[in-house]
């Protein structure tokens, strides 16, 4: 089905590595917090308090700016039973919703094939940044991968003159025809005719972009800009993905983790300022989330692999607040040592695609999920 | 060819074979090498592994010379392989990276043409000049002989027949390629370079 500029889009802003929790959204008057944080916990005088009992990392002022404006959720104790604490797995286990076995199909390249099973627009799902996120992936679903600046996207630059710039390309179009049968190669076929045909709606957007709005010189925030620009050239974009990290803080946790949130919420701020000046705002969530949390306890530097983490959802049809529980610190209640998983993350995934993206999220995510309510 | 942390072996009679090769030579390592690269199931898995970014990179550097000593600009190649989906010393986790056809995305398969494609269209390149220079010795050149001589000194690169037919149309555009005169020698240039992006765009090129 066509999309319309007002369609619901999702961003998925993945922080790759496993974000600390507790450094994160710190639990301040829990004095386990203290006890388990000898190295690397936040002094009490700098942690941003947003109410009587939590506050954020420091470094995530303007991520407390849309807490005070009602427009953030924090869902917590995220997770799944019996974590591998591996990175791969774990992700692997968000991206397909499948905790028991290994997945192959992304969660939102299915919602991509709900929303263009003919493939009509090969700009449904764009992603920015190095690799093809599993959760993206679906039999027979485009996904336009840009890795550098959006100015840039498209094939053979070098050959400028424009008629032999057409020939080619056409020549390159016949060269990826599909190869039935011929597994790699087919996948490569279909990739290159998908990127040169995404290469030609993509090169709109930065043409016709013009804001006020400074974005910081990461590349975090160049990401959420290029996702800006495909957003308002309106071509019928639903699904956004891009990632941050490495949160794998295993050492030297400070100031390092600090230096990321500050590069992901000051990106954040910018976006949602862009969102806000081009009247673009109210069709979008943001979510943000890592495959793991990390341990309770520090290792004199930084933490290692854990368990639950938080999520984070934000919008201006977001209900901010908290959802779920902050799990319990105490030892008895840890699950090897890591905090114990209270709230399955596919209710996260079925909230948003039933209230959101309008989707019957049980084929999605393999089974029903209790529904959270961070939509409005 | 499989990655082995990916997809166990398939060929089981390649594994006996190396399996009697190191028991006999009473586990060593070399005899095994030995009999792996002399065996024809080694011989047939050329062109079948997608080349890594790092491959990629390195692979057409030595191809196009000119970057065997540092000089400026070297920084910006280093970082060509994570434009391509692979950060060297960077691994998304400690686990590596996803390799085989995880490589390839829109957005990576264009950066790695791209990259190529930039290299082997600029004849200031001693290896690209030096291809060049000895097709100039073949004197004038029909569109075939245009494409498998630039296929033959790329690698030699093997491409299919559809896509052999591809590149050969595109050559016939262009007539004949020759070096006889001043003006015609510039355009031989400039067609050989795009020949040459035309090949390295090839899906058969993405190979090793």
């Amino acid at each position: 089905m066509p999309a319309t500029q007002k369609d619901p889009v999702l961003v998925t802003l993945q922080l790759s590595g496993g974000n600390d929790y507790l450094n994160t959204v710190i639990p301040f008057n829990d004095p386990l917090y203290r006890d388990n944080r000898p190295a690397v916990g936040i002094p009490d005088d700098q942690v941003l308090r947003f109410d009587k009992n939590y506050g954020f990392h420091p470094a995530m002022a303007p991520l407390k700016k849309v807490w005070d404006e009602g427009k953030l959720a924090i869902v917590h104790g995220v997770g799944y039973a019996n974590s591998p604490r591996s990175h791969f797995r774990s992700m692997d286990i968000w991206h397909t919703c499948e905790p028991e076995k290994v997945g192959t199909q992304g969660w939102l390249g299915q919602v991509a094939r709900e929303y263009d099973p003919k493939k009509e627009n090969v700009v449904t799902v764009v992603s920015f940044g190095q690799c093809l996120f599993r959760a993206l992936v679906a039999p027979g679903v485009p996904v336009a991968c840009v890795s550098g600046p959006l100015e840039k996207y498209g094939f053979l630059p070098n050959i400028q003159e424009r008629e032999q710039r057409l020939q080619v390309l056409d020549r390159f179009a016949k060269m990826y025809a599909p190869v039935a049968g011929s597994g790699v190669m087919e996948y490569l076929g279909t990739t290159g005719l998908d990127s040169l045909k995404g290469a030609d709606i993509l090169k709109v957007a930065p043409q016709n972009y013009a804001s006020t709005v400074k974005y910081p010189d990461t590349s975090i925030a160049r990401k959420l800009r290029g996702i800006a620009q495909v957003h308002f050239a309106d071509l019928g974009s639903r699904i956004f993905y891009c990632d941050h990290g490495s949160f794998d803080t295993h050492a030297g946790q400070n100031p390092g983790h600090g230096g990321l949130w500050k590069d992901v919420t000051e990106g954040l701020q910018a976006f949602i300022a862009d969102l806000r000046e081009h009247d673009h705002a109210d069709n979008v969530i943001i979510l943000l989330f890592s495959e793991f949390g990390r341990r309770v306890h520090d290792n004199g530097s930084g933490t290692d692999h854990g368990a639950a983490g938080p999520a984070f959802i934000l919008g201006e049809k977001v209900k901010g607040g908290h959802y779920g529980e902050y799990p319990s610190l105490k030892a008895e209640k840890l699950v090897q040592g890591d905090l114990n998983p209270s709230t399955d993350f596919r209710s996260i995934y079925s909230t948003i695609l039933e209230k959101w993206l309008k989707l019957e999220s049980r084929p999605i995510t393999g089974g029903r999920f209790e529904q959270l309510a961070f939509l409005n | 060819m499989p990655a082995w942390s990916i997809e166990p072996p398939r060929e089981q009679k390649a594994i006996d074979t190396l399996t009697a090769a190191f028991r006999q030579s009473r586990f060593d390592i070399r005899s095994v090498l030995r009999v792996l690269f002399n065996s024809s199931f080694f011989k047939n898995a050329r062109f079948q592994h997608l080349k890594s970014p790092a491959e990629v990179v390195v692979g057409s550097l030595r191809l196009v010379g000119g970057y065997e000593l540092p000089r400026p600009g070297y920084g910006d190649l280093s970082m060509q392989p994570a434009y391509m989906g692979q950060d060297l010393l960077n691994p998304p986790s400690v686990e590596g990276w996803h390799t085989g056809p995880e490589w390839i995305n829109s957005g990576s398969l264009m950066a790695r043409i791209n990259f190529v494609a930039g290299l082997v269209g600029d004849p200031s390149l001693p290896g690209v000049r030096a291809i060049i220079d000895r097709l100039k010795t073949k004197g004038s050149l029909s569109p075939e002989q245009l494409v498998d001589g630039c296929l033959d000194l790329l690698g030699p690169v093997q491409v299919s027949p559809e896509t052999r037919k591809e590149l050969v149309a595109q050559a016939k555009e262009w007539g004949q390629t020759g070096w006889a005169s001043e003006t015609s020698a510039k355009t031989a240039d400039k067609r050989v370079g795009e020949m040459l992006q035309l090949i390295v765009a090839t899906r058969e090129y993405q190979f090793a």
